[in-house]
Formats: structure tokens, C-alpha cells, sequence
């Protein structure tokens, strides 16, 4: 399988779910009241992007502990906002402490119905001050008991008193609006949630191929596209330079410290 | 005769009865008999007489390179010591018949780079500690280096992939201490005890004190490499 059939992939002609209702560049940036991260950050010149694209890309990939399947509904920017925060999160807490998040229980917000599609500032803003809840498995109904939801169904109830657990998984975002800044965010481990032809994605590592350069995306289609890492195989595509030149994104700056989730670690138990 | 040159005689025999030439051989070897580590030594036959040549190392392994048709040898090592090499030149006798010529030639290599000072304070070994050791790294985004970003990055992939007991990793951020939480509690107690003139990313070695509380048993700013990161964690843990 060659990277190349799932490079600047034409979603208008492929037949899965989407879910973006496209808004031009500066409707998406009015939506979320953040900072850009072209004045908030270290900016790489391209003079370096090689090496240090070389050096962040298997790093990177191994951030991903899960691609997200969105079903047959359109709640693309659910799963890639959770996902972002999901794989941001290992950065900051580890594999140990990752924690799968729904994304219907983002979806359900910010769409009218299963196919409704959303709004990626929607999902931003929802993100930043509520959060999501943890996707509905064993490991994480022993920790937040009820308070999970399935990855789909958007006709799912939420459980009761789930914003307190939703809160813990809040994240932050800046803003990002050139290549440079696209770049510079990627090899600090700050994937990018953004979309085109209708479809939600995020960003997550930038790569030099025969070259050109590509900005690998992980996708919601379960296995689709190349191979991510081993341990959760493909779901990767890649968007050309010239394709992310035009799109406006967000990258996860931090997702907030879950006290439930690493409240066993005597690390957090720290007195004066 | 030892074993490499008897190898080699029987070579060149071979080699000078297929090129046979009215000469009798003769071998002799010029060049230096001492070398430092590293450096080229050119050992050099070329006053030697005979049909051909071949170059035997005794008694190692190291690799040489004849060039010039076997009428010169090349050889460096990075290991001191005493070396032989064997030249054996191959020819005819006045009869006719084959016949062989072998001189020995053996060089110094010495190692003269200057020893560093013997260093003053011994490491000692740090005491053990119990519980398991968690690495915190407080990090401000908006004054985190391209490089910083990348020692934390391997840091969590060095972590990810730990043959065994990987230390915890928890990257806190100083930017959560605006908000009104316990995380921003956990942050702001962690910021207070960064050094004066110290910045963030920082560093923290942490274990479960008696009580179960933290107890800070190292820490300092976060070096340019996360292997000087877990090969702390490591030495703290033993």
C-alpha cells in the first residue's frame, strides 16, 4: 500500500460519513474567542522542518492509542475534537492514564440529529468549557462508573450529573491560521483539528515525501487509509501543503488535569 | 613458522609459481615502529624483491588494507598495543624452483591523549527509595522551545516504550494555575518550588512519602537530552 492513494483524497468522492458544515475562514475563526498560535509560540523556520520532522514523526504516531469510527452518523467534529484531545492527552499524562472519550457525547451538543453535521467552533467551545465524558468501556466504567457514553448513537441519553465528569477532559486550544504556525504546533505534539469538503479531521505530524511536503491527518473512518502505528494499525490520510495553506485549524494546547484519573498518583497528593 | 604466514607462504607460492620471475625474494619492510591511537601506519615493501607480496597481521583480528599491488600496508587501530605483521615475498631461486623470503616488522601503538583529573567526589550512590518514582515536568507553553518540546516528546516515547518499571510522566502545565481548581492547587505548589532565577520546563522527582503524601526527592530544570531524564529516574529508583 502506497502512502500516495491517500494523499489530498477527494472527500466529495468518497462514500463514508462526514459531517462539517463548511464555514468560510474568517467565520471560523470569529467562532472560538482564543489566541492565535502564530503570537503565542516558537515558530520553526523551514530551513529546520526537515529535522525535526524527521525526529517528531514516529513519535508522534505513537501518541495515537485509538482511530475513531464514526459510524453511518455525520458527527466528524466530535470525533475529531475528541481525538485531538485524546492523543494530546498522552502526551501530557501517558498511555497508562489515556482515556478513550466519547464522541457522541461531544456530537449531541453541537448537531440537531445523527446527520445533521456541526460546527467545528461549536465543538471547540464545548471542548474548552465542558469537556467530554469517557467513551463507554470496562476499564473506564470501573473508574467514572455511569458517567460514560457510547462512541455513536446520537439518540443516546447522557447519564446523569455527566458534566462533572465531562469537565475533566476539558481541554485548551490556540488558534492556527498559517503553514508555519501548522508546522511549529505538529513537532511540539499539538495535533490540529480542522476540516474540508465537508469532513472534520486532525492533524497530527508533518512529513517530507519525495520531496513534497505532507500534514498527516487521523481520520474517523475505523481502518481507513495508511498505517498509523502498529498498535492501532491504519487511519491515516495526508493533506498536502498547498491543501493545509488553506485551512484555518485549532490545536490542543493542554487538556486539563483529570484529578479523577491520576488522583492514585501520591505525585498529586503534594504539600507545602 | 606460525600459522598465518605458513597460510600466506603457501599463497604467494602459488601465486609466484603462476608469475614466475628469475628473482630470488626477498622481503624487507620499511616504515615506523611506533603509532599513536588512530593514526595512519604505512608500512612499506618496496624494497623488497620477488614476484609478489602478501601482508599477514599476527596474532589479531584488526584489519589492514594492502595497496599498491602488496608493496605498501595500511593500518590504524583504537587499540593500544603491540603489533606484528608479516611480509612474505614470493619468487624463484636460481634453480628455478619457488621459493620464499619472510621479515617481520612490529610497531607500538600507544595511547598519549592527556586522562582527565580524577574526579574529586566519587559519585555515591543515592539512597533507595521506595514506591514507585513519578517524573513531573512543568511546562509553559508559551515560552516552550521547539527543543523543549521535542526532549518532552521523547521523553514520553522513551517512557511509552520502557523495557520495565518506566517512571511515571505527568507534564503539568504553568499556564493551569489561573484556573479555579485543584489542578491549578497542584500546579501552583509545584511552581513554588521552582528556584529563584529557575524556569519552567522544570523537572521533579517525586515518590509516596510515609504518609502517602509527595515527597520531592530531586529535581532541576529539564535537561536538552530525556535520556539524562530517565537515567536519573532510573538511578533513583534502584
Amino acid at each position: 500500500m502506497s502512502i500516495h492513494q491517500f494523499i489530498d483524497v477527494d472527500f466529495d468522492q468518497v462514500d463514508q460519513p462526514k459531517g462539517w458544515i463548511e464555514q468560510s475562514n474568517e467565520a471560523l475563526c470569529a467562532g472560538v474567542a482564543t489566541d492565535d498560535y502564530e503570537t503565542a509560540g516558537e515558530m520553526i523556520p523551514r530551513s529546520k522542518w526537515e529535522a525535526y520532522a524527521a525526529r517528531a514523526e514516529s513519535m508522534l504516531r505513537a501518541l495515537v492509542r485509538e482511530v475513531k469510527n464514526q459510524g453511518g452518523e455525520g458527527s466528524c467534529v466530535g470525533n475529531a475534537i475528541t481525538g485531538a484531545v485524546q492523543t494530546a492527552s498522552v502526551l501530557q499524562f501517558g498511555p497508562s492514564r489515556f482515556r478513550p472519550l466519547s464522541a457522541i457525547s461531544l456530537y449531541k451538543r453541537i448537531g440537531r440529529s445523527p446527520g445533521s453535521g456541526a460546527y467545528i467552533p461549536d465543538g471547540i467551545n464545548e471542548m474548552t468549557t465542558r469537556g467530554a465524558l469517557p467513551l463507554d468501556t470496562a476499564e473506564n466504567r470501573a473508574a467514572f462508573g455511569g458517567s460514560v457514553m457510547p462512541a455513536t448513537g446520537f439518540y443516546s441519553r447522557f447519564p446523569d450529573a455527566w458534566e462533572t465528569t465531562a469537565v475533566h477532559f476539558a481541554a485548551r486550544f490556540l488558534r492556527i491560521n498559517t503553514v508555519d504556525a501548522w508546522f511549529s504546533a505538529l513537532v511540539r505534539g499539538r495535533p490540529i483539528v480542522y476540516g474540508r469538503q465537508r469532513h472534520a479531521i486532525y492533524s497530527l505530524l508533518p512529513k517530507l515525501s519525495r520531496g513534497d511536503w505532507l500534514f498527516g491527518y487521523v481520520n474517523s473512518w475505523g481502518a481507513w487509509g495508511d498505517l498509523v502505528n502498529p498498535d492501532v494499525g491504519r487511519g491515516l490520510g495526508y493533506d498536502s501543503l498547498r491543501v493545509i495553506d488553506a485551512c484555518v485549524g485549532y490545536s490542543v494546547e493542554s487538556v486539563t488535569l483529570r484529578d479523577a484519573i491520576v488522583s492514585d498518583n501520591p505525585a498529586l497528593q503534594i504539600t507545602v | 613458522m606460525h600459522r598465518a604466514i605458513a597460510a600466506i607462504v603457501a599463497a604467494v607460492l602459488f601465486a609466484a609459481a603462476a608469475t614466475a620471475a628469475a628473482q630470488p625474494p626477498r622481503a624487507v619492510i620499511t616504515g615506523p615502529t611506533q603509532s599513536r591511537l588512530g593514526d595512519l601506519v604505512i608500512l612499506d615493501a618496496s624494497q623488497s624483491s620477488g614476484s609478489s607480496y602478501a601482508w599477514a597481521l599476527i596474532g589479531s583480528d584488526k584489519t589492514y588494507l594492502p595497496v599498491d599491488g602488496g608493496l605498501r600496508v595500511v593500518f590504524a587501530t583504537g587499540t593500544a598495543g603491540e603489533y606484528t605483521f608479516a611480509l612474505v615475498a614470493a619468487g624463484t631461486n636460481a634453480n628455478g624452483g619457488a621459493a620464499v623470503d619472510v621479515a617481520l616488522w612490529k610497531i607500538a601503538v600507544v595511547d598519549d591523549r592527556p586522562k582527565p583529573p580524577p574526579d574529586p567526589k566519587p559519585d555515591v550512590p543515592p539512597d533507595p527509595i521506595e514506591g514507585r518514582l513519578s517524573v513531573i515536568v512543568l511546562r509553559e507553553q508559551s515560552t516552550l522551545t521547539a527543543d523543549q518540546a521535542a526532549t518532552l516528546l521523547q521523553l514520553r516515547t522513551a517512557s511509552l516504550f520502557a523495557a520495565r518499571g518506566p517512571p511515571e510522566l505527568l507534564i503539568l502545565d504553568l499556564e493551569q494555575r489561573a484556573s479555579d481548581s485543584r489542578t491549578a492547587a497542584i500546579v501552583k505548589l509545584y511552581a513554588s518550588k521552582i528556584p529563584p532565577g529557575s524556569a519552567a520546563p522544570y523537572v521533579f522527582f517525586v515518590v509516596a512519602g510515609d504518609d502517602g503524601r509527595a515527597v520531592i526527592v530531586e529535581h532541576g530544570p529539564l535537561p536538552a537530552a530525556a535520556d539524562e531524564v530517565l537515567q536519573r529516574a532510573e538511578a533513583l529508583s534502584r
